[in-house]
Order: structure tokens, then sequence, then C-alpha cells
């Protein structure tokens, strides 16, 4: 349902970040990309949402669509109200406003209020520790909750695709489990695709059905999820597993950096 | 004491005035970061159209007020049209600066139309002059009319920004632009709105003001105290508007009192320094919330 096609970006028209990246996310795909920092990840998430345009960037080459529509050229409003949304890293919650007022924002887009106090009730069964904490000023929640809240606003807006920047950034490893359980939930009942940028590959690896890897502004490598787990250079640079599957010990490891098969 | 609180009293009155015209100043610094520098001229603007359309265009007052109001918020999105929509991105400097630009042209085209320094009087008078008596007090009825127009006002404001869609997409383009556009809200629209709502506050305060005083070009300094009962509420708080207006009010009641008349022109910023000095985020300013 959206298909990213060899698109360029440039930011204030001279930096490239983007070399020609092309991918794909189907009806109710979970699909991750990962890589390191400076990969491009997280500016093709704002490629997508039309987010690029806030910062002085553009999709300079290529073209994206969405259910046959194409979007590159759309405002981040048009692109939101089509039902794609962009959780943005760092678990950006309206600081000064309550928990409910937080996810009744995310429902300001929509039209049928009844859909939006329904939604509501759906959020708070799948974070019943938000319901709680309803009336609590959002800047004040923990970092779980928060990242909690921002999922929950993103899906009181009704989303037919969600966009997720480093749900798991800053967040302790039990928290993270269970942040990505309760999105493997939502994709399942709701049959909502999501397309998610991590850092932390073990579990994003474990949710989703694709992957891509991106390195440099390029997709280097991509395929079902089981197929990457498998994947030597994988399990190597992004997993930290020596070539037999333990656990690397890096006492013993030699300073000289082992080439990546991708680099060219 | 009765004198004390004659002048306290009228103070406050008069004060809550500014506070409802500073509300209208802090909505735009809270939507968009923009201090607006026009804000007294947008309040002799309603109160020459007011004058205007009941004593030029005998039109009945009620029918007058509230074309005003629509003059004023239809005045405010034009000017979010024109001079400020492209600045939109530019160094919030100069986009202040296009605010003053706006204010003085404003200034002057109602120099031209209506006249300089002569007085244009509301007679008969929109609000009933006669002072009532309170005790030992002597009130002006129009101030305590003023008092609680600008009262109802303000609670209404709240609520609206409490209950209502388009006042939560306002307070959330307040808190943060980038989110906002993320959630699909337009962030132009909510600057549209808070400029209509701005200037339709200020010609609010102007009608009061210009219906107990008599409207003349200098009646914009009075706009333009807007700013400092802002700052002391903190700029980033609608009630610290209010709270500032008050006590800008109240301060001068009592200065031009006691001390001599004169002295209430400079009250305002003599309270600001000071007020600043001690809490230089005012006195409701938003602070950053960090957990630790």
């Amino acid at each position: 349902m959206l298909n990213i096609n060899n698109i360029e970006v440039l930011y204030f028209n001279v930096i490239q970040v983007l070399r020609g990246v092309s991918l794909e996310v189907r009806e109710s795909q979970v699909v991750t990309i990962l890589g390191g920092n400076g990969a491009g990840k997280t500016t093709t998430l704002k490629a997508v949402s039309g987010l690029l345009r806030t910062e002085e960037g553009q999709v300079s080459h290529g073209d994206i669509e969405f259910d046959g529509v194409k979007i590159h050229r759309k405002s981040p409003e048009e692109i939101s109200r089509m039902g794609i949304i962009q959780i943005l890293e760092g678990r950006l919650v309206l600081e000064h406003l309550t928990t409910e007022e937080n996810l009744l924002g995310g429902g300001l887009i929509r039209k049928d209020r009844a859909g939006v106090k329904r939604d509501l009730e759906m959020v708070y069964g799948y974070f019943p520790r938000l319901k709680s904490l309803r009336r609590n000023t959002s800047g004040y929640l923990s970092g779980g909750e928060q990242q909690m809240l921002v999922i929950g606003r993103a899906l009181m807006s009704s989303p037919k695709i969600m966009l997720l920047d480093e749900p798991s950034m800053g967040l302790s490893p039990l928290l993270v489990k269970e942040i990505f359980g309760i999105l493997g939930t939502i994709n399942q009942e709701k049959r909502l695709p999501l397309l998610i940028v991590e850092q932390n590959v073990k579990q994003a690896l474990t949710l989703a059905d694709y992957g891509y890897v991106m390195e440099n502004g390029r997709i280097v490598l991509d395929g079902p999820v089981e197929q990457l787990r498998e994947n030597e250079d994988i399990k190597e640079f992004y997993l930290g597993l020596s070539a037999i599957g333990e656990r690397k010990s890096y006492r013993e490891v030699k300073h000289y950096k082992r080439r990546k098969r991708w680099i060219g | 004491m009765t004198i004390f609180l004659q002048y306290a009293i009228s103070g406050l009155m008069v004060g809550a005035i500014y506070g409802l015209v500073a509300v209208g100043f802090v909505i735009i610094v809270k939507s968009s970061e923009v201090f607006n520098f026009a804000q007294g001229e947008l309040l002799i603007l309603g109160a020459f159209v007011c004058w205007a359309l009941i004593f030029q265009l005998k039109l009945p007052p009620w029918l007058a007020v509230a074309g005003t109001l629509a003059f004023a918020g239809l005045f405010g999105m034009v000017v979010e049209r024109f001079p400020l929509r492209p600045m939109i991105g530019q160094p919030l400097f100069a986009i202040i600066m296009v605010t003053l630009a706006v204010g003085i042209c404003l200034r002057g085209f109602l120099t031209a139309i209506w006249g300089g320094m002569s007085w244009r009087v509301f007679k008969p008078p929109l609000l009933p002059p006669e002072p009532v008596r309170v005790g030992k007090l002597l009130l002006p009825q129009q101030h305590i009319y003023g008092f609680f127009i600008a009262v109802v006002v303000v609670l209404v404001l709240s609520l609206f920004f409490k209950y209502t869609r388009a006042g939560l997409a306002m307070r959330i383009v307040a808190e943060d632009h980038k989110v906002a556009q993320a959630m699909g809200i337009s962030v132009r629209r909510v600057f549209r709105n808070s400029w209509a709502m701005s200037a339709i506050l200020a010609a609010i305060g102007g009608i009061l003001l210009g219906s107990i005083n008599g409207i003349n070009i200098p009646l914009a300094n009075i706009g333009i105290k807007a700013i400092p009962a802002a700052l002391i509420g903190g700029l980033q708080s609608i009630p610290g508007a209010v709270v500032g207006g008050l006590l800008i009010g109240l301060l001068e009641g009592l200065s031009s009192g006691y001390i001599g008349h004169g002295v209430q022109d400079v009250v305002a910023y003599i309270v600001m320094i000071v007020v600043l000095i001690f809490w230089p985020h005012g006195f409701f300013g938003l602070e950053t919330i960090e957990r630790v």
C-alpha cells in the first residue's frame, strides 16, 4: 500500500541525504528500517509524512505512492489526513496538556466524534496505565508512559499506516519488550501496517515481517526477517554474535575491521 | 480608607480591560511566538470603527458593535495573511519589526481618516454614564460594566480553550509546531484564528475604553500597556495576563490618586521592570518540564 520508488532527498537544495531509496509496505505488514546513525532512516520517514518540507528538505527525485496516490508533493496536513501518521523520535508529548488532552488532540483531524470516543476507550484498553493517568500533566509521565502516550495519540487519528521513529529510544529493556508486544497486538488486531525505524535490531527483527538495512542514504540489504536474522553481516554488525551464533567476547577481537560485504 | 478604596477599585476596573487586551497579545505569542507591537493600533482601530458606525453611518449601537467585532476579526486575518504569513520561517526579530511597521501605518491611516489629536466622543455613550453609590464609594457605572464585560469575555475564552476542538488545536500548536503538524493540525489556520481573536479582543478593549474616555490617537498607548501586563503575567499565561492587567490598573489608580495625574502613564513600565528583575519569567511563566 505504501511504495517508495527510488527517491533522492536534498536538504537546502545541496545536501544529499537519500541516494535512491526504494521500499514497500504491504497491507497489515510490519516493516523495519535498520541502520546506524546518519544512514537516512529518519529522513525516509519524514519524506513519507511530508515533514521534510518544514526542515527545508525535498524529494528531488523519484516518488512516493500511497494506495496509488502520489504523495511526495503534498503538505504534512494533507498526508496525515490520508491516514499516514508519523510518531516522531523522542516521545514528543504536549507536555503542559493532560494525558487525555494529548489523546483527544490525536483525534482532531477526524470528523466522526463517536469514533473518537470509541477509540479513546480502545487506546485505554491497549495501555491501561494511561487511563489511570488521564488527568495528569503529560510532561511528568515516565519515559515509557510517554512513549505509550504518543503511540496512543497516533492511534486516535485512526491511521491507515503508522510510521514509528525509534520507539525504543532511552527505555529499559523490559519496557521496550512491553511496547513492542503491544505494537504487535495492535498490528494483528487492527491489521494496521507499521513502518518502524529502529536501532534495537533484536526487537525490531522479532516484531517485523520484512526488513531493510540502510547505510549512507542507500538501502544495502533487504529481505524477510527470517533471512535477515540468519545473515552473517547482520549477526556480526548488528546483533553482536559471532559466526557460530554465540555471544562474542570483544576482549579477544583483534582490532581490524571486518569489511562488510555490501560496501562497494 | 474610603479614598484608598475608591482609587483602588476604579483602577482595578480599568485594569480588567488592560487584561483583556493583554490576553489578545498573549494568544499571538503563544501560537506563533510573535510580539504584536500593533496591538495598541488594533485597539484604536476598533474604537474608531465602532464610533464611525454609530455616529457617521447612524447604525444602532448593538449592530455597530457586532459589525466592529466582525471587522476586527477579518482585519486580524488579513494582517496575518499579508505581511506575516510570507515571513514564516524568517528570523523572529524581522517578524516583530513587521508588526511594528503595521502599527505605525495603521496609526497613520487612522490619523488621516478620523483626525489627529481631536477627541471623538461617544455621545450618547454606549454604557450608562451615571455613577452609582456603593456604601461610601462612588463608582462610575461605565467602569462597572466594562469590568464585567472583560471578565465574562476572559471566562468564555478559557472555556473555549478547555472544551472545544478549535481551542485544543490552538493549545497544541502553542506547545509544539512540529508535533502539531505531524498530528495533521494546520498551524497556519491556528495562526489565522489567533490573529482574529487577538484583534477582536483589542477591539472590545477599544470600544470599552473609547466609550468611557473618548477616542483619540494616543489611546493606542494604552493598548501598548498590554505588553507590560503580558510580561508581568509571564507572557505564556492567559490568567497571568489578566493578573498583570489588574495589577497595572490598580497601581495606576493609586498612583494617579496619591502622587498626581500623569504618573499613571509610566507606572505600568516601572512595575514591569521591578517584576522582571525579581521574577524574570513573570508571575505565571510556563517552565519547560524537566523530569530528573
